[in-house]
């Protein structure tokens, strides 16, 4: 009997149901998902001396999403996204991409929905501006689920010189969904 | 699942609805037309005022034999919503992207037998849901007002019967009566939650707390009405009383106090993450209506004073019906985490235990001018809240334009006013009131129309 969905979402949901025609609007903090087993954050160590490049994935994390999701149709999905980076030695530059799909197994086998580059210039901690708040195509069905998966991508190239170490942390990473109201 | 859980959201904010669906008070054009103010010695007056027994109803004063509703709304309503296609209307899908729970509910509390000539709105606003791993908040917007801070629920009590046979003044009767009353209140948690778009927190239960009670059953009444002054005069003027004692026999009883919800577990929304049903519920029930009788004593009393065209009156009923049930069986229902299932234990047995019935009365007056003018109010609580509607009419000839105005239970104020044509012994009568349904601040107006035969 115990309920496998949060009844606080179907208690909501209902509500939300009962407002006529409005939208429902889903803010959903994903950072909050990933930061409890520290995948929100990606080490890196290139020790040779020659430019050298290399790829990190985390592992895909599962992010819970209201139950009804899966029934509605989405208006509009905006995504937001920062990291800092925190290097410690050596220059060169990093390419971030965040993935999301339904399945855990094909997160990476898609386009990534943000893709932002950054230089490591070696002033320590520096920022890596991602996206601005970015729209991705309106009635996109990897968000009108129960679930989503989210990956990150840190694509790392190192220049010649000092070893590259330091660690790429994401600080933000946040849905905007927006629904028809038809949450059930 | 989206059947059920739109269904049990109509079941939630059904209870939550103060009952507006007494503002459509009457099937009568001339009452509405007057904000719901009765002018005529019929219907709660001699419900709930036992002196107007003793009160001849007033000739010449437009009491119908007969009043017949002109369902202009089912017309119109049925026309909008094709009977053979009710299955697939919009309305009542849904599945369909034009369904609206709050109109649905909306139609049950203000059936469409009249015209509906000005709709209220349905409440549309957006909702804003934040969610992370351990926070989720529910931003309402403007539908936050329809949270109830406080108790909410319906309940009244009624007479099923009454028969009996009098002589000067005195009458002896066997009444029906019951009495049900359902009231629920949000827990804190959820109040909170829902209302001041607070986060919900791990590990945190959210309820609604509820106290329903039922009961009915035969009482013998000796009552009496009369005239206490003026007597012998060719008019009405005077003081009547009346008053009435009743033995309750209670027959059937029920009541459930308890709340129901959930907790929240560790995380809102990582991993299996259950949430935990929550119920703890005392159940109490008289064991064998055929062994025991719910036992009482009660009364009621009224006074009515007429004086030209003045006319005051208040009755009050059920004082002090306090009922004693020897044979009760009390349980309690518990929801058991371990066993994922609900498990009922005996908590008492032949025990004794009591309910009251709620004090219930009617305050009116009425001032005929003798120039076609009259006006009147009452002010009625049938247990659970108060309805106070001040009304008037002047004829002119055949003509008659009446306005009035009302506090519904939620205490808001609506209006009323139409007219009437009178040719004979048949009268065609229109009247106009607002009302506002459960989901919105802005009023609607129904125009009524019927037919009364003199």
């Amino acid at each position: 009997m115990k309920a496998t969905a949060s009844a606080l979402v179907v208690a909501a949901a209902l509500l939300s149901a009962a407002c006529g025609e409005g939208r429902a609007i889903f803010i959903v903090d994903v950072l909050s998902f990933i930061q409890p087993s520290g995948k929100d954050t990606i080490h890196y160590n290139l020790p040779t001396v020659v430019a050298f490049s290399a790829d990190s994935f985390i592992t895909p994390q599962k992010v819970s999403l209201p139950p009804g999701l899966g029934k509605s149709s989405v208006d509009s999905v905006q995504v937001t996204a920062a990291a800092v980076i925190e290097n410690t030695t050596g220059t060169g530059s990093i390419q971030f991409q965040v993935y999301f799909s339904k399945d855990s197994a094909n997160v990476y086998t898609t386009t990534p929905y943000i893709t932002a580059n950054g230089t490591i210039s070696g002033t320590q901690p520096s920022t890596v501006p991602l996206l601005p708040p970015t729209s991705v195509s309106l009635s996109d069905s990897v968000f009108n689920a129960d679930q989503l998966w989210v990956g990150v991508h840190a694509g790392i190239a190192k220049n010649a010189g000092a070893d590259l170490v330091g660690r790429v942390r994401l600080t933000t990473l946040s849905l905007r969904v927006v629904l028809q109201d038809k949450i059930f | 699942m989206r059947i059920g859980a739109v269904a049990l959201a109509l079941v939630v904010f059904a209870a939550a609805s103060p009952r507006p669906v007494r503002a459509q008070f009457s099937f009568d054009a001339r009452r509405i037309g007057m904000g719901g103010v009765s002018l005529t010695r019929d219907g709660n007056l001699r419900r709930y005022n036992p002196a107007y027994r003793a009160v001849k109803a007033r000739p010449g004063t437009g009491n119908a034999k007969l009043t017949i509703p002109v369902p202009l709304g089912l017309i119109q309503f049925f026309h909008d919503h094709p009977i053979n296609k009710l299955s697939r209307d919009p309305m009542f899908n849904p599945d369909s992207t034009a369904f609206n729970p709050i109109e649905v509910v909306n139609l049950i509390f203000n059936l469409p037998i009249f015209l509906e000539v000005k709709k209220a709105p349905t409440p549309t606003n957006d909702v804003t849901f934040t969610l992370g791993r351990n926070a989720f908040v529910l931003d309402l917007g403007a539908a936050q007002v329809l949270i109830p801070e406080g108790e909410f629920g319906l309940g009244g009590s009624s007479r099923l019967l009454d028969m009996g046979f009098g002589i000067k003044g005195f009458r002896f009767g066997v009444q029906g009566f019951e009495n049900h009353d359902l009231g629920f209140l949000l827990g804190d948690s959820l109040r909170a939650f829902l209302k001041d778009a607070d986060s919900a927190r791990t590990n945190t239960t959210y309820n609604v707390l509820g106290d329903a009670i039922v009961q009915a059953g035969l009482a013998p009444t000796l009552s009496f009405s009369g005239r206490v002054t003026g007597g012998g005069s060719d008019n009405e003027d005077g003081i009547y009383l009346g008053a009435a004692v009743r033995s309750y026999f209670g027959a059937a009883y029920f009541r459930g106090v308890g709340s129901g919800g959930f907790t929240t577990g560790d995380t809102l929304f990582a991993g299996p993450n259950p949430v935990t049903p929550q119920l703890d519920a005392f159940t109490y029930r008289d064991n064998d209506a055929t062994k025991t009788f719910g036992r009482g004593f009660g009364g009621d009393v009224g006074v009515v004073f007429i004086s030209g065209p003045l006319e005051v009156g208040a009755g009050v009923n059920d004082i002090g019906a306090e009922l004693t049930w020897k044979d009760t069986k009390v349980e309690r229902t518990l929801f058991d985490t371990a066993g994922d299932s609900l498990a009922t234990t005996l908590v008492a047995n032949h025990v004794e235990s009591k309910t009251k019935l709620p004090i219930t009365y009617v305050a009116n007056f009425a001032f005929r001018m003798g120039t076609g003018t009259t006006v009147g109010g009452d002010i009625v609580n049938n247990g659970r809240g108060t309805i106070i509607h001040v009304g008037g009419e002047q004829r002119i000839g055949m003509l008659a334009l009446r306005g009035g105005v009302s506090r519904d239970q939620r205490k808001k104020m609506q209006f009323g006013w139409g007219g009437g044509v009178r040719l004979g012994p048949l009268g065609l009568d229109v009247g106009f009131w607002t009302h506002s349904n459960s989901f919105a601040d802005k009023r609607g107006i129904t125009m009524a129309t019927s037919i009364s035969l003199y």
